[in-house]
């Protein structure tokens, strides 16, 4: 289930870079070979980048994948371990808390906001914050959930390099100088 | 004494491993509860505003351009020509990418835009080269830190409207101190290069020269595209990264075919993802230095080093020191535009030539973004080697002291910064 | 000497600019922030940030309706709020910088600030942001035809952009830190600024070419939460409201006499001044975007009389 969301939330970022692209590059062209502008691209583009942020944050969430700082860890027992796990997963849950309420505030506080160019409603865009506080609270909890049961959260930090052809490639090539 | 809380409960959560941009927007959310009376709201609002940029547009563009000239085989015939050129030399593509970083970092303005972009078309070569991955990110970021001084350079542009400075000025004043660092940095890459047996090929002949040229004539045409869209005014920088990922996307696909369609899904969720991350922690960063700015921290601060000491230097050092640990958490443009406005009168009591200072300023904001173990540029350059930013600490040391003590010449001699300037405005 | 002000307990005002300091909206809020505390006894801390400290407009005035902000000044983005508003960024329809004082101090100053009453703001008076001119890199801007395929760099707004589109320019959208190098390298043949505005962000050093046009004269709101307002005493709402009108008078004498340096500044750096040969042509080229802005917009027509008729 909460794979199927992650797959989802994938599925919504791709599509909206894909958009960016198409945006961007059509106001280059009008703009440079056929003296014509648009006007709306700027605000569409910077308002799917808004999008693409909170919803690849909310699908990072569940691949543990927001960078860390690990060092840290060396030093602990595994018990200290599964402390700190379920201590960062609190603060995560906590703040996603906060962009749920808060989210829900500042969408009320723009509901009769529109944009500058576009003139779409700000409320819409912004309760997009809300939402994906609301999905990072679930998948927390399954995080939780997990940890308490006996199982690790991801202990690699980046799980999304587009540029990883050996994708197991970490720690293991630091092992100082040749 | 709500600000000494935040910057603890930071620096607790972000060593029990919680994630730094629910560290930094968990630690802005007690910032509030116990500060001067403003609503939670600003956290969702000011990580919204925070992605709300027309300049970091230019991130996952960039980032995108990159995958597909690396899958797209564009990447590695590109490393073929350098390997070609200057592999004879030690550590001769570490150069190169100092080279590289000089031309590209600060013209977005985002110096987490220029190391994601440059990061994620070059670490993978460096690697393939045979850099260590933590020495490939540090050769990047300690030159990502550096090409901030070369223009063009947005965060120079806002200096200048906050200065009352010409960003001319600016801009020619920058060049001097940056070919110091330059030089500082290639020569640390040569040594440590040589110590570990790093390139040194056989010199390649000049038929081997010609045919990896040929080879790379039509990866060769990304920078010129990229920077000939810039220069000639045909784009600004977001676009050009745009023109980078269509121009990537025609060659990888139907020139070297070494795209599949299959694998585009992939790499378009891949470099959305990293690029939402990152700007998540900017935007967290900058619900942080609203809070900092709501509590009038900048201007505590100030009358705190007036009260230390009435010597210009430890001013200078001072000033200069909190502005790098602040554009290591915040980024740089934040860092310059709650400080800088506090700072500047004082330099001014102290007769530092604000364009000297405003240049060490610059320098301060490249160093601080990559400075261990706070800097948010160096967690994103870890992140383009599959390496978590902490592995990257003990390889980034040496560069982060050259770095510093380049910085450190610079205070001291504020002809190298005017030198340039005072030629050509007299 | 007016009498003290006494309030039940202390509160911080903080208010809020996207300018820098240099600009006179600071000036503005200064002398403001002076007149209020010296009248009220230390009962008040009144706090000014510039440069974008509390974040960009939007913001801003999302904070003052949140109550993390208590004051701003009102520009394109708080049209997302009173679409009316964007009115004065009609071309060529408020005249001089008399026409829109008289306009700001009367009858269109009154009615904005009761449509802005509507969406939880209150106005308390109005700066002057100055006139706005063309600035070009290599067209001489003298006549209507002039300006036609130049790309003309504007904020994000759509009144702006129909204006400029209706006078058969290009626009094209760009955030305010890229002007310097969009002009410099041509992105965009020009810009519209006042004259502080072109001295502080030095773009004498990239545009040589001035044509003084006002295609827009903007009277800006100073604007607090109406909630916050109306919950404070009586007799510190009634000083909030003089102090606010002298700080108005202050911030434009301000302005004007700065905008006369700026002129000598321009002119000391090679930048060269014309005038357009041709006016009633661009009102004339600019009547269609006031009537359909008109009917587009709730509330606007009759602004858009007012201002016809002051
Ligand atoms: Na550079
Ligand atoms: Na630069």
């Amino acid at each position: 289930m909460t794979e199927w969301l992650k797959k989802f939330l994938h599925a919504l970022a791709a599509v909206m870079l894909l958009a960016i692209v198409l945006i961007v590059l059509l106001n280059v062209v009008l703009r440079y070979f056929f003296n014509i502008g648009l006007g709306w691209t700027e605000e569409a583009a910077r308002f799917l980048l808004i999008a693409i942020t909170f919803v690849a944050a909310a699908a990072a969430v569940k691949e543990w994948g927001h960078f860390r700082l690990l060092i840290a860890t060396k030093w602990m027992s595994p018990r200290g371990l599964v402390a700190v796990q379920i201590f960062a997963i609190l603060v995560v849950l906590a703040v996603s808390a906060v962009l749920l309420r808060y989210g829900i505030a500042i969408t009320q506080v723009s509901w009769s906001q529109t944009s500058p160019t576009m003139e779409w409603k700000m409320g819409y865009l912004y309760s997009i914050v809300p939402v994906c506080g609301a999905i990072m609270i679930v998948f927390g909890l399954e995080h939780l959930w997990n940890v308490i049961r006996g199982k690790s959260t991801p202990l690699q930090s980046t799980a999304h390099d587009p540029h990883a052809t050996h994708p197991a490639q970490s720690a293991e090539n630091l092992e100082g100088p040749v | 004494m709500a600000i000494a809380v935040m910057v603890v409960a930071f620096a607790i959560m972000l060593i029990l491993t919680t994630p730094v941009a629910f560290a930094i927007a968990g630690a802005a959310t007690l910032g509030l509860m116990i500060g001067d009376t403003a609503p939670l709201l600003v956290v969702p609002q000011r990580i919204f505003a925070g992605a709300d940029s027309f300049v970091l547009l230019a991130i996952p563009l960039f980032i995108l351009a990159g995958a597909l000239m690396e899958t797209g085989g564009i990447s590695a015939r590109l490393v073929d020509l350098a390997r070609a050129l200057v592999g004879h030399i030690r550590g001769g593509l570490g150069m190169a990418v100092v080279v590289a970083e000089a031309f590209f970092s600060g013209i977005s303005g985002s110096t987490v835009a220029d190391v994601s972009a440059i990061g994620s078309l070059m670490i993978p070569s460096l690697k393939r080269m045979g850099f260590k991955p933590d020495r490939a990110v540090a050769i990047v970021s300690a030159s990502s830190a550096m090409g901030i001084l070369i223009p063009p350079c947005l965060v120079m542009v806002v200096i200048a409207q906050i200065a009352g400075l010409s960003v001319g000025a600016l801009f020619l004043a920058g060049f001097v101190p940056a070919a110091v660092l330059a030089l500082a940095l290639m020569l640390l890459i040569y040594f440590q290069a040589r110590r570990d047996g790093i390139g040194g090929d056989k010199r390649a002949t000049w038929r081997e020269k010609g045919r990896a040229f040929v080879a790379a004539l039509v990866p060769l045409m990304m920078p010129i595209i990229v920077f000939g869209a810039i220069l000639s005014g045909m784009a600004d920088p977001t676009e050009a990264a745009v023109l980078a990922v269509a121009y990537a996307f025609v060659i990888g696909v139907f020139v070297y075919k070494e795209i599949r369609w299959s694998q585009l899904p992939k790499i378009f969720i891949d470099s959305a993802v990293t690029s939402g991350v990152v700007i998540f922690m900017v935007g967290a960063a900058s619900s942080f230095s609203w809070i900092l700015a709501f509590e009038q921290v900048p201007a505590q601060l100030a009358h705190l080093m007036l009260d230390i000491s009435s010597s210009p230097m430890v001013f200078f050092i001072l000033s200069i020191a909190i502005l790098t640990v602040l554009a290591a958490v915040l980024e740089g443009l934040p860092a310059i535009i709650i400080c800088l406005p506090i700072f500047l009168p004082i330099a001014a009591q102290f007769h530092i030539d604000p364009l000297h200072y405003s240049i060490v300023v610059v320098a301060a904001t490249g160093l601080g973004l990559f400075l261990p173990p706070i800097g948010i540029g160096l967690y994103i350059a870890s992140s383009f080697a599959n390496l978590t930013a902490e592995q990257t600490f003990k390889a980034m040391m040496p560069y982060t002291i050259v770095l510093a003590l380049g910085m450190v010449i610079l205070m001291i001699f504020p002809w190298l910064t005017l030198v340039i300037p005072r030629l050509v405005f007299g | 000497q007016p009498a003290i002000v006494k309030l039940p307990k202390k509160i911080t005002i903080k208010a809020a600019t996207i300018t820098a300091e240099s600009f006179p909206y600071v000036d503005g809020l200064r002398y403001w922030k002076k007149a209020v505390e010296s009248r009220t006894g230390g009962d008040v801390d009144f706090q000014v940030f510039h440069t974008a400290q509390l974040g960009d407009e939007r913001t801003v005035n999302e904070g003052i309706l949140a109550g993390s902000i208590q004051v701003g000044i009102g520009a394109g983005a708080w049209a997302g709020f009173v679409p009316a508003y964007n009115v004065v960024e009609l071309p060529f329809l408020i005249r001089d910088l008399k026409h829109m004082y008289s306009l700001a101090d009367g009858a269109l100053g009154a009615k904005l600030a009761e449509q802005a009453a509507a969406k939880g703001f209150k106005v308390l008076a109005y700066y002057s942001a100055g006139a706005q001119h063309f600035q070009t890199r290599r067209t001489t801007v003298r006549s209507l035809p002039d300006i036609k395929g130049l790309k003309i760099r504007v904020i994000q707004n759509k009144a702006l952009i129909d204006g400029f589109r209706a006078l058969g320019a290009v626009p094209t959208p760009l955030p305010y830190p890229e002007i310097y190098t969009a002009l410099q390298q041509g992105t965009v043949d020009g810009t519209a600024n006042d004259l502080l505005t072109v001295t502080s962000a030095r773009l004498y050093e990239v545009v040589k070419l001035f044509t003084w046009s006002s295609y827009v004269v903007e009277p800006r709101p100073v604007i607090m939460s109406k909630a916050y307002f109306d919950a404070l005493p009586a007799d510190f709402q009634k000083l909030l409201s003089e102090t606010a009108q002298e700080a108005a008078v202050h911030e434009r004498k301000v302005f004007e006499e700065r905008a006369a340096g700026a002129l000598d500044e321009a002119k000391k750096n090679g930048m060269q001044f014309f005038e357009l040969t041709d006016r009633p042509k661009w009102v004339e080229a600019s009547q269609p975007v006031w009537e359909a802005f008109g009917k587009a917009t709730p509330g606007a027509a009759e602004l858009i009389k007012i201002i016809q008729s002051t």
